[in-house]
């Protein structure tokens, strides 16, 4: 796998080395202003039909739901646009898939990514500017449509390495959680979640069951994944980034996560897993708790063997810096084609972002929305006061969340950090070698792809 | 029989059973899961037989949405059956000229064609999509699926030690008998090697059958896509349905399983014959 990914990062520089790069991504940045000043091919108006052509990665039921959706798009815009939506696979097959559409220059009108895979297709210089569709005085979002959707989401847009310009658009976003099991909590004496990470490790220790056998049957706490430990560095004060070729979480912040990943699985209170299987204990009520994604959710609620009352919040911290959390999930970018096709793609991320969209596909979909008045939407309030309680709880944590940057090359920072904490999982190295090498390997990786 | 004889006799046998068990049980593993609910195919310690048994999820797995099984499947058959017979006829050729002609550089040739085995298919994978979607324009054709797989260095290489160890006092009484090589091919080669044909049309057969990434990356439309992307909606980033998926993969294993129960003889025999090992 490592030497597949490693294929298409070369591959990914040889497009960028082989393809002209666009006025609209350059690596200098753009006077954002004259965007709105002066007439764009955001400002045009549709005349005729334009058929758009849209590469998601929902599938199955979501699939369905969302295919839905663009039906009625296509049929109510009034603008003649009809989106064609196509399911290519997960992130990694339409990025495969991508790099080959690039060299053969068959690349769809919108695409579904995440921030690094778009920083890499703009680097080829096919990715269309969306700042002067936001502004457009005749297609964009007014100011107080801009304001309702939140900032975390539109800065994880913004792309640094392109004069912070922005090149996506929020389409499916999750946050990483802590769950917790609160029938466990109360059983175990506690009363409220752990403010710190001390009292999150007091109890997760606690929480920890021999059987007979010897072997643990009880565990406080799994899922220590790239997202939970930069979410760990936040909470104790550090930073994803220091500088656009220094990563933040090699100091103290993220040692101190590892050495507290690295006594809870020498001391066994913490659940290794091999797969989604942790949410399986979860739901046996085995587990204290889990970090995962918010998406998640309906995937819990299937695994429960018995009901049981759980819930989100946010993570621990050392006690002073705020509770913060990570955000991540699609995005959706524009390539570029005629202007006609661009504002079309434009017009359905318009629709589909907005309140009530944002509301449903929320509701089907379980990801967050986009926009804080979809808390308004009677159909969401009914199924988060219901269903899913779990779901505006996760919502109440996104005004506080960060993206991890969306810069080429951070993809391979997080491979840094995952195999630092397989590290430490699996006993091969001390957490601060582990942070040592990752480290260096995360800073090697950002100057590559300045 | 003398009792060293027989304890050689039951290790081997103990030997083989263990093997056939190994062999065995992910198959074992795929059905039984496709019949435990979400939760028992993904809990620990595994459950090996399901505590109730989810008729329901083949139902479930059979109308996924989004998925078009039997679409899928005839694609499938059909990509399946013409990029097989295709590569019979290529690789026969080829294997031919190779084993039983004298022609300059013959020997040199076929090492080339020997090389292009350790090519990585990712290293070929966008240049192979650029030539199939910007040259040809087959994106989204049965085309972009079948004709990259009509030859195959792998099945050339195989019939030909086949052909090689036709004895050549059979092509010379052929000759006498005023046959070409096109009869001698036809005539007495070819069913002398049918095992071999049997083995490289199965091994053919299967890996068009497991096509996942190519057709993925060439298609677009469920309608034309084959079975092994039909599995890919069972999973999400945030779980995954291994019961249906399980189910699912029990669906897309059951056609090549029947192929193999009926040529298995002749594809033993044809990797035995070749000293192959899988």
């Amino acid at each position: 796998m490592r030497k597949l990914l490693a294929l298409f990062a070369v591959t990914a520089f040889l497009v960028a080395a082989c393809t002209p790069a666009s006025p609209t991504t350059g690596a200098s940045p753009a006077p954002q202003a004259t965007a709105t000043e002066q007439a764009t091919d955001a400002d045009i108006t549709l005349s005729g039909p334009v058929q758009v052509t849209l590469w998601h990665n929902q599938s199955g039921a979501l699939a369905k739901g969302f295919e839905e959706m663009i039906k009625e798009f296509n049929s109510s815009n009034g603008k003649g646009v009809t989106v064609k939506p196509e399911f290519q696979g997960n992130y990694t097959q339409i990025y495969q898939k991508m790099l080959g559409a690039i060299q053969a220059g068959t690349v769809p009108e919108g695409v579904v990514a995440v921030e690094n895979q778009v920083a890499d297709y703009a680097r080829a210089g096919i990715i269309v500017e969306m700042d002067p569709y936001i502004n457009s005085k005749k297609n964009g979002l007014s100011p107080e449509s801009l304001k309702d959707i939140y900032q975390p989401y539109i800065d994880s847009n913004r792309y640094p390495q392109y004069g912070d310009r922005i090149l996506s658009f929020p389409f499916i976003k999750s946050l990483e959680v802590m769950m917790v099991n609160e029938d466990l909590l109360k059983e175990l004496g506690y009363s409220a979640h752990p403010k710190t990470w001390a009292e999150f490790e007091e109890m997760s220790r606690k929480a920890k069951v021999v059987g007979a056998d010897g072997k643990v049957t009880r565990w406080g706490w799994a899922g220590m994944g790239s997202e939970a430990f930069l979410a760990g560095v936040l909470t104790r004060g550090g930073s994803i980034l220091k500088s656009p070729t220094e990563v933040g979480f090699g100091g103290a912040e993220g040692l101190e996560m590892l050495q507290m990943y690295d006594r809870c699985i020498k001391e066994e209170f913490c659940y290794v897993p091999k797969g989604f299987d942790w949410q399986d204990r979860f739901g046996e009520g085995n587990l204290l708790f889990a970090t995962g994604t918010s998406t998640g959710r309906p995937f819990i609620k299937a695994a429960f063997k018995k009901p049981i009352n759980w819930s989100l919040f946010g993570m621990p911290t050392n006690g002073t810096a705020p509770s913060r959390t990570i955000q991540f999930g699609g995005v959706i970018a524009i390539t570029r084609s005629t202007p006609e096709k661009q504002l079309a793609v434009w017009e359905f991320l318009k629709w589909f972002t907005d309140a009530k969209q944002t509301a449903k596909w929320s509701v089907l979909s379980s990801y967050m929305p986009v926009r804080a008045s979809a808390l308004e939407d009677a159909a969401l309030k009914a199924h988060w006061a219901g269903p899913d309680v779990q779901g505006a709880q996760a919502f109440a944590l996104v005004p506080t969340s960060a993206a991890g940057p969306s810069i080429r090359g951070w993809q391979e920072v997080r491979d840094a950090i995952f195999e630092a904490i397989t590290k430490v999982q699996t006993k091969k190295e001390a957490p601060d070698t582990s942070l040592a090498t990752a480290t260096r390997k995360a800073n090697d990786s950002l100057k590559e792809n300045q | 029989m003398p009792p060293r004889v027989l304890a050689a006799g039951a290790l081997k046998h103990l030997i083989l059973v263990a093997g056939a068990v190994l062999t065995a049980f992910p198959f074992y593993w795929m059905v039984t899961t496709s019949f435990k609910s979400f939760a028992e195919a993904q809990s620990y310690p595994p459950v090996l037989w399901p505590t109730v048994w989810h008729f329901e999820n083949w139902q479930q797995a059979w109308e996924f949405p989004t998925t078009l099984w039997a679409r899928s499947f005839a694609n499938t058959l059909g990509i399946a059956a013409v990029s097989t017979l295709g590569t019979l006829v290529t690789a026969v050729l080829a294997a031919y000229a190779f084993a039983r002609m004298r022609f300059r550089g013959r020997n040199v040739l076929f090492a080339i064609f020997l090389l292009t085995i350790f090519i990585p298919s990712e290293a070929t994978l966008i240049p192979n999509f650029v030539l199939i979607t910007k040259y040809l324009g087959w994106y989204n054709t049965y085309q972009a699926q079948i004709v990259p797989f009509l030859a195959s260095v792998f099945s050339i290489f195989l019939l030909r030690q086949f052909f090689m160890s036709v004895p050549q006092e059979l092509q010379d009484a052929a000759r006498i008998d005023g046959a070409g090589h096109v009869r001698f091919l036809w005539s007495v080669a070819l069913p002398l090697v049918r095992p071999a044909l049997i083995t490289v049309a199965l091994l053919n057969f299967l890996a068009s059958w497991n096509s996942f990434l190519w057709p993925l990356l060439v298609t677009s439309s469920p309608e034309i896509r084959p079975i092994q992307v039909a599995l890919v909606p069972f999973s999400s980033e945030a779980g995954t349905q291994y019961h249906l998926l399980m189910a699912g993969a029990t669906f897309v294993i059951l056609p090549t399983l029947v192929v193999y129960l009926i040529a298995q003889r002749y594809f033993i025999e044809g990797v035995a014959r070749t000293g192959i090992r899988g």
